[in-house]
């Protein structure tokens, strides 16, 4: 059986001030490389940095995503 | 390939507990342009769904696109297009081709039925925190 991949917490980087705003994260998690309103906006920041995009839920709320027929 | 479950920065469950969702690295591509995301594997969506901001970023003419509308929890009709990807997931060899709903929302990367869970086993073990994915023999 192959062995799962370390647990990441996303807590240990992002905190209120993240919430509702998409972030650049880095490969190793360990920091935000930048954050922003708009995942356009963002990505001109990050310019060809590598990272890792992630659109943060606001803390306060249960998500439902799926979709009904 | 196993994964972990990952902590939501902030999110707490009825019970005060961290809230841990099943979300895994993608890696979004389309002629050349690449990108990383945290995507959330969503076994009640219908399709791989997707901001549109990432189809602009990735180059894509929404406009030569076929439209497709989406109806989510709120019941509310969003309009949308659809465009083919290139993904793969983190430690995963593979790379698919798969239809994408892109609609002018923020939310998360979602992975859906169609295409991805067609082209993946995927077992969910909340209990262990842990789901695995497997990519599936049949085409």
């Amino acid at each position: 059986m192959p062995e799962a991949d370390s647990i990441i917490d996303l807590s240990d980087v992002l905190d209120s001030s993240h919430e509702n705003k998409w972030v650049a994260i880095a490969p190793d998690y360990r920091a935000v490389l930048a954050a922003a309103d708009t995942l356009s906006e963002l990505m001109r920041k990050i310019g060809d940095r590598k990272a890792i995009f992630h659109r943060v839920l606001p803390h306060d709320v249960s998500f439902a995503p799926a979709t009904l027929r | 390939m196993k994964y972990r479950y990952t902590v939501a920065a902030g999110a707490i469950d009825t019970k005060g507990r961290y809230t841990k969702r099943p979300v895994v690295e993608v890696e979004l591509s389309r002629g050349g342009h690449a990108r990383t995301f945290l995507a959330l594997i969503d076994s009640g969506a219908d399709q791989i769904t997707m901001p549109a901001a990432i189809a602009d970023a990735l180059g894509i003419d929404r406009a030569a696109c076929p439209a497709r509308s989406l109806m989510g929890i709120t019941m509310e009709r969003l309009d949308g297009f659809v465009a083919d990807l290139d993904l793969r997931i983190r430690n995963q060899a593979d790379v698919i081709t798969a239809p994408v709903v892109f609609i002018d929302t923020d939310v998360p990367v979602l992975l859906g039925q169609e295409a991805f869970f067609d082209r993946f086993r995927i077992k969910f073990e909340k209990d262990h925190d842990t789901f695995e994915t497997t990519p599936s023999r049949k085409s």
